[in-house]
């Protein structure tokens, strides 16, 4: 399996011009891998020399994301774009774990809150234990919460490297390709994306994830050698999406918000970047979530050459706005408990507003929740959000 | 800077959804509510109101008027703005305001000419008795029929009450217009109770709050706001921007 | 000699019974049809529609009324047609596309029979295509469009465009009435006439045909 090669800059001085700040932004760096060199980072401006020749900024990988960033680009209001699958419940009477089991009911919650919404796009439901099931980890099921992993399927390089690498399709991977199938037969036709988790975070629970932060320093190539695995199970798992109708996927990728930037770009970014490179076509959308990402986490995130990126609460998603090229999408991020099950819906339109009227004038914004919204938020709280976000047909 | 003193004269089918903008709003907002579907009512009255309440409007204390209204039937031509800028969303009526576009407005009319579309403000505001109200203007209209009998005998009385019944054949659809309002739900539910009543099939449409927040913000873009300046007058025009300026 | 004012005024009571009663008594009393429609009718119905636009009438009495002379009309049609009078025009009357309202579209229609018009009626929501087809196959000279709401109005453009790309649109005159049409949008879109309410229907034809 080989990186698609390019300089692997761990950060990139950013400079503010006027308007927002006339300070010199810089980030954290670990050094130029590519040079092999380690540079000072206690809080100075740093460059690494051969940036200017390598190239101006990282390399984003041709193709990638043409076709949904054109749409948000070309919209002439803010596209919404919550991601909201399990407050459907409410709609149709099923419980979470009947979404996560079964494709009809998945599909009927989404499709109720589509119907109810006038959505332009729909989903399938945000599962982070799918895959991991599929590779033969442990999963814990509830009534009322999404799955979750629990154990640790590999503690050692050796089990590493027997894992089985599975198909897409095995295990409970095959409902959200099936409800990607059935959401494609909507009337109305609206986009469809589909969802899969991250290859950090699918081999953080290989692990276990309270493990994993302590094994990337510990055992390096032990990790590796699961993302290796995960990176080639999940880009077989994207283009089953893709077969299955898709026009995007959502690849969330939370457990790596908790490394370091270095450690992100090495063990996430680089094959995020290297699934990308492997099916990036014109119209195929690429989004990133990663709803622990900070700012300074920004320049690693970027390294992946996707070119939309969905962020949760912790991200001044405004300040990104200014760091990040025209052509690059950011969605997000209202606090999927703290705004919309904990706020009254006069609260949530004002909140709305507030993050409009702090991305105003930035065509490459979606609103968004920062995460998956739960189904403990009411649908009265998407209702306010979609009256103070404004009916938006992207086409 | 100091914000914006703005004095919003809204017909009172926006009541609720104003509640809700206007403790957010970056003006300084003062509201003052007309009796809901004046637009019906004949002899102009409607426009008789807003105008009266234009010139009586203390202009030291504010810097602008807004009106809660769209066109709604022609009512608004004519209307003459005194010593402040008065602001006219450009909008059809209050359906298309709370559908956020006129564009969304003609659209749902489009696939549907026969629709009858209800909001949470107009399902509040129906009298008791009636399970819809009446479409045209008239007195007349608003008769039940006791009253009709009482008025015209028992023979003509049967007549209109066809007639009237013929004025709604053509609906086919009761769209409502849900708003994150108090008592929604609640407001919902009666609509669809009247969908059934009359055998058409019933739609709910999210609102759209983003023209109206406009209008309470202050953020009046030319293409879907009419501003007028001191002593201009309304006047209907053909195009899409549906009213402009007269001078007086 | 019949007093035919009782005529006159159950038309504007809107007394269907006695209007037709009174229709009946005075042709067989020998009265000539046109007469009674010119007359009486016809001035009954000015009435009705004064009334209205000064607010003392509402829907409820032009129903009525229209009735009223619908009723008689009904039994003064076949002589005037068997007596070989021809109409004084012929008028295609419909409500533009979008719009389903046809109170107003009724009156006019019924306001202009009474006025010695033959008025082929389209209907609601009618489509620019068939009021091309009714100037072409009927040979209508005046062609009225109707409609209740603002949605709507932007069709009564459409439609006149739609008659000139047939290139019939000089054959016919262009009149055009509603709750929200005004003079000047009259004027805007090309129209030939604007009627402010159905009761000037008659002398608005008789202005536009000339």
């Amino acid at each position: 399996m080989n990186l698609v090669a390019a300089p692997n800059h761990f950060y990139q001085p950013v400079t503010r011009t006027a308007g927002r700040s006339d300070r010199r932004e810089f980030y954290q760096a670990g050094g130029c891998a590519s040079k092999g060199e380690t540079q000072d980072v206690k809080g100075q401006a740093v460059f690494c020399k051969e940036w200017g020749d390598c190239h101006s900024g990282p390399a984003t990988i041709p193709g990638v994301n043409n076709g949904f960033n054109a749409v948000v680009l070309a919209s002439p209001r803010p596209v919404a774009l919550p991601i909201a699958v399990y407050p459907g419940l409410a709609l149709t009477g099923a419980t979470v774990r009947d979404v996560v089991t079964n494709a009809q009911a998945q599909f009927d919650a989404q499709a109720a809150l589509h119907q109810r919404y006038h959505t332009p796009f729909v989903l399938s439901a945000m599962d982070l234990s799918a895959e991991a099931e599929a590779f033969g980890g442990t999963v814990q099921f509830s009534e009322t919460e999404v799955p979750s992993v629990i154990g640790r399927l590999v503690t050692t390089l050796e089990q590493a490297r027997n894992l089985p690498v599975p198909a897409p399709g095995d295990g409970r991977t095959a409902i959200y390709l099936e409800t990607v199938r059935r959401l494609r037969q909507l009337p109305d036709q609206p986009i469809v994306f589909g969802g899969c988790i991250g290859p950090f975070s699918l081999a953080a629970r290989l692990v276990g994830v309270s493990e994993a932060m302590e094994m990337t320093v510990n055992a390096p190539e032990l990790m590796h050698t699961l993302l290796e695995k995960t990176a080639s199970f999940l880009t077989s798992y994207i283009r089953a999406f893709q077969q299955a109708g898709a026009s995007g996927i959502i690849m969330a990728e939370p457990a790596a918000g908790l490394l370091s930037p270095r450690a992100m770009a090495a063990l996430s970014s680089a094959y995020i970047r290297q699934i990308g490179g492997a099916l990036a076509d014109d119209r195929f959308a690429l989004v990133l979530h990663n709803c622990a990402a900070k700012r300074l986490h920004l320049p690693a995130v970027l390294e992946t050459g996707w070119k939309t990126f969905h962020f949760g609460a912790p991200m001044d998603i405004a300040a990104a706005l200014d760091q990040v090229p025209a052509d690059v999408v950011l969605c997000g991020n209202l606090d999927p408990t703290g705004v919309f099950v904990q706020l009254q819906p006069v609260e949530i339109m004002a909140r709305v507003a507030a993050l409009l009227a702090a991305t105003k004038g930035r065509p490459n914004f979606v609103l968004s929740s920062g995460c998956d919204v739960p189904c403990a938020a009411p649908l009265a709280s998407l209702d306010a959000f979609y009256a103070a976000a404004g009916t938006v047909r992207p086409r | 800077m100091s914000r914006q003193r703005l004095l919003l004269v809204a017909c009172r089918v926006f009541e609720r959804e104003l509640e809700v903008l206007a403790r957010t709003a970056k003006t300084e907002l003062q509201l003052h509510y007309i009796e809901i579907a004046l637009h019906q009512q004949p002899g102009a009255q409607l426009r008789a109101a807003l105008q009266e309440e234009i010139n009586t409007v203390p202009e030291e204390d504010y810097d602008a008027v807004a009106l809660g209204y769209g066109l709604c039937n022609r009512g608004l031509v004519g209307l003459k703005a005194h010593g402040l800028p008065v602001v006219i969303p450009r909008a059809h009526d209050c359906l298309g305001i709370l559908l956020g576009s006129s564009q969304r407005y003609l659209a749902e009319l489009e696939k549907q000419p026969g629709t009858y579309f209800q909001s949470c403000g107009w399902i509040e505001h129906l009298p008791a008795d009636r399970t819809l109200r009446p479409l045209a203007a008239g007195e007349g209209l608003s008769l039940n029929q006791e009253e009709l009998v009482a008025r015209y005998g028992e023979e003509s009385a049967q007549f209109l009450m066809a007639e009237y019944a013929k004025f709604t054949q053509h609906y086919k659809r009761l769209a409502f217009i849900a708003t994150p309002v108090a008592k929604a739900d609640e407001r919902e539910r009666k609509a669809a109770e009247i969908a059934q009543q009359q055998g058409w099939t019933f739609e709910r449409l999210p609102g759209d709050l983003t023209w109206l927040q406009r209008l309470v913000d202050g953020e009046w873009n030319d293409k879907d706001f009419l501003v007028l300046k001191p002593h201009e007058k309304v006047a209907l025009s053909y195009g899409d921007g549906l009213i402009s300026a007269e001078p007086a | 000699m019949l007093d035919l004012q009782p005529l006159h005024d159950a038309i504007l009571n809107g007394d269907a019974k006695t209007a037709k009663a009174l229709t009946e008594q005075a042709l067989a009393a020998g009265v000539a049809p046109l007469k009674l429609v010119q007359d009486y009718m016809v001035p009954a119905m000015g009435e009705v529609g004064r009334r209205f636009e000064c607010n003392e009438y509402f829907v409820p009495e032009l129903l009525l009324a229209a009735r009223a002379m619908k009723g008689a009309l009904e039994l003064i049609r076949p002589l005037l047609t068997a007596s070989g009078v021809q109409p004084v025009g012929r008028v295609a009357v419909g409500t533009v596309k979008g719009d389903l309202h046809d109170i107003g579209k009724n009156l006019v229609a019924a306001m202009l029979e009474g006025g010695g018009y033959e008025v082929i009626d389209l209907g609601v929501n009618v489509a620019p295509e068939q009021f091309v087809a009714a100037v072409k196959e009927k040979h209508v000279h005046i062609v009225a469009l109707s409609a209740l709401l603002t949605t709507t109005m932007p069709s009564m453009k459409t439609t006149i465009e739609a008659l000139k790309q047939a290139g019939v649109r000089d054959q016919v005159k262009v009149v055009i009435g509603g709750a929200p049409i005004t003079q000047r949008y009259a004027d805007e879109i090309g129209a030939d006439g604007y009627g402010e309410s159905a009761a000037g229907a008659v002398a608005l034809a008789k202005q536009v045909m000339g």
